[in-house]
């Protein structure tokens, strides 16, 4: 197990490279110049010219990737062209209020949606299985700030049940975090709850025709067994992929939700970044979702073993 | 014999699928009993309705594409046709067991074997989860697998395809039913393993006097297991007789043709395969009820009367029951 999660992440590695390779790149493909860019409209070719060269930005391309990726892989990801400070101190400010959302987001599709599909599927054909196949595809179409404009608009605006946007830490204020949270994580999760949903009802109706669940009824055993403890492992693996993919998407998703929220995560810095064209901290940020996806990636291969003994890591 | 009460009483089971093209009648009428201790063996060619009887009296049925339309399903004198879904969970495992044709897909795969055994005992006796563990390595030991507990902590793609079905029987058998139903339990299974299953079943009915209703296509297995043999074709019964009478004077048409090449009674050599005779023509649609002998169109014997009228069920003899007008003569000289 071990030697197989150690052989998965070397083979990560080219993956990553090409990634950051990629990454590195952005800032010529990009156009604008961020010398010209952070020494401002008035300044002379001269200044420009000084700061390229402190920057380092007039040495070769490949040498100058080489040295970004080692001082990257040393945890140094430079310096902000804005703010001058560390992208790595940056983006370690930032984390909390977007693990915080990725984390409640997760429990809230966690919560709707498996329970959902599960329900679909033990009542399929019937009204409560069309009624969460339509959940199912409007929650999928609606895009994040419609759900997001429509809760603020209702439970902050007029009903003044949540606050409007902000955040507070856990660690600080929970009630106040959890009243921040509530309309976050609704919206960045309805979508990925209706993906989750309908991946969970289609692995349990392909398991609830098997054999062995007739041998289970044949038991004597009730629904509940039957589905809890019968069927649902054995529709794991699908569902946890879909997670995992879940998680992937939940990446992009963030932007979009911190912005509308005012949430001071790592997608709000990447959204000010880019506005600034701050090149270091938009590849900083890039290169930490590429690696928090890899990871992912591979926790969802390892969980497979956790559900299906017949999977094994050698 | 004949004057104990019997444990299962079908009559007149009448099982329907709906379908795209209308209801399909695929068990119409079927009557029997099956006394405490007794095996009867229900044939018939694929198709014919046996494994639909045997979920009818199991109540497993597919939910929304079937019903039993009409009869009762009596065990002990409670009709289990009309009972509840509640009670049907106390009965089955419990009073009913069942295994099935597919060893290899009928056990849970993420579940050890232990937990699959002991699941049923924690069920239906109220074991704690270790009594019920221990216990699992019993039934085990009991249905003959080596090595018990090294097994119990097993998963079902561990095991060979014979073993998977002594786990189904260990688990078939573990609150002492008072019937099992196999449904062709060694049809999926290589010859010799086939005879060890059977001669376990033959051992485990002689240690516990628990009945059976045996479906089965090999007319070997017949002979060495049963007492009692019901026909169906079509979804009727269409003879029963006890078994050395039946392949002593088959006397519907369909079981003569069945039974073309008889194996001599008695010769149990484990691994007989004489499988039920080809007969010519293929079996009738179920869409509408019987107006007619369902078999006339492919029997030699076939008058006019058979295909205007349905022939009633009439006595052959002790136990011997038959529906055709013009049943086979006696070859042996015996009486009707
Ligand atoms: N799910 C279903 N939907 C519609 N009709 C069905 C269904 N299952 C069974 N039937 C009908 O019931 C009839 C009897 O099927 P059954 O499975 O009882 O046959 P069988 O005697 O057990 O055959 P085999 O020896 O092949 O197992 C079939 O011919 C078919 O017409
Ligand atoms: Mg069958």
């Amino acid at each position: 197990m071990l030697s197989y999660i150690l052989r998965r992440l070397a083979a990560t590695i080219p993956t990553l490279l090409i990634v950051s390779l990629f990454i590195f790149s952005l800032l010529y493909i990009g156009g604008g110049d961020p010398a010209a860019m952070l020494a401002g409209g008035e300044a002379s070719a001269v200044e420009v010219e000084k700061i390229r060269e402190t920057l380092g930005l007039n040495d070769p391309y490949l040498s100058r990737y080489m040295d970004w990726l080692t001082a990257a892989l040393q945890g140094d990801l430079g310096q902000s062209l804005y703010s001058q400070k560390p992208v790595t101190e940056l983006i370690l400010q930032r984390v909390e209020p977007t693990a915080m959302l990725t984390v409640t987001t997760m429990i809230v599709v966690l919560v709707l949606s498996i329970p959902l599909g599960i329900l679909a599927a033990w009542q399929a054909g019937r009204a409560t299985d069309r009624a969460v196949m339509i959940f199912a595809v409007v929650g999928f179409s609606v895009p994040i700030f419609v759900v997001a404009y429509v809760g603020i608009y209702f439970f902050s605006v007029q009903w003044r049940l949540l606050p409007v946007q902000g955040y507070t830490s856990p660690f600080e204020d929970f009630p106040d975090f959890l009243g921040h949270m509530v309309l976050p994580s609704l919206a960045l999760g309805l979508t990925l709850s209706a993906l989750v949903a309908r991946i969970t009802r289609a692995s349990m109706l392909e398991v609830l025709s098997q054999h062995y669940i007739r041998t289970a009824r044949a038991k004597g055993l009730g629904d509940r067994p039957m589905l809890l403890r019968h069927a649902l492992k054995n529709a794991a693996v699908p569902i946890v992929t879909v997670i995992g993919l879940a998680v992937a998407t939940l990446i992009g998703g963030v932007v979009v939700t911190e912005t509308v929220f005012a949430i001071p995560g790592v997608g709000r810095l990447t959204v000010d970044a880019i506005l600034r064209r701050d090149f270091p901290v938009i590849q900083g940020v890039l290169l930490v979702f590429s690696f928090v996806y890899v990871l992912v990636n591979l926790a969802v291969d390892l969980s497979y073993s956790l559900f299906d003994p017949r999977i094994r890591y050698r | 014999m004949t004057d104990t009460a019997p444990l299962l009483s079908v009559r007149n089971l009448q099982t329907r699928f709906r379908t795209d093209g209308g209801e399909v009648h695929a068990v119409d009428g079927v009557s029997f009993d099956i006394r405490p201790g007794q095996t009867v063996a229900l044939v018939g060619e694929s198709g014919c309705g046996k494994s639909v009887t045997s979920l009818s009296i199991m109540r497993l049925l597919p939910a929304r594409a079937a019903r039993i339309a009409g009869g009762e399903i009596l065990l002990n004198g409670e009709n289990l046709a009309t009972a509840t879904e509640q009670r049907m969970r106390r009965v089955r495992g419990n009073d009913i067991s069942m295994i099935f044709q597919e060893p290899m897909t009928s056990l849970n795969p993420v579940l050890t074997i232990g937990r699959q055994i002991a699941e049923t005992l924690e069920l239906h006796e109220g074991l704690t989860r270790r009594e019920a563990g221990e216990k699992a390595i019993h039934l085990l030991a009991s249905v003959q697998i080596p090595e018990p507990k090294r097994r119990a902590a097993e998963y079902p793609h561990e095991l060979s395809g014979g073993m998977r079905q002594r786990v189904m029987i260990a688990i078939a058998i573990a609150c002492s039913p008072k019937l099992l139903i196999a449904d062709e339990p060694t049809t999926a299974l290589d010859v010799t393993i086939q005879a060890q299953i059977l001669d376990l079943l033959a051992d485990l009915k002689e240690r516990t006097n628990m009945a059976m209703l045996f479906i089965t296509h090999d007319l070997g297995v017949v002979a060495e297991i049963a007492d009692h043999v019901v026909v169906m074709y079509a979804g009727r019964k269409i003879e029963e007789a006890p078994v050395a009478d039946l392949y002593a004077r088959p006397r519907h048409p369909y079981t003569a043709g069945l039974f073309g090449a008889l194996p001599v009674l008695g010769s149990s050599a484990g691994g007989q395969t004489d499988r039920l005779n080809e007969i010519p023509g293929s079996v009738p649609s179920l869409r509408s009820p019987a107006s007619h002998c369902t078999f006339a169109p492919r029997c030699p014997r076939s008058t006019d009367l058979c295909r205007a009228e349905v022939p009633p069920l009439a006595g052959q003899g002790a136990g011997h029951l038959a529906a055709c007008f013009h049943p086979e003569p006696d070859q042996k000289g015996g009486t009707a």
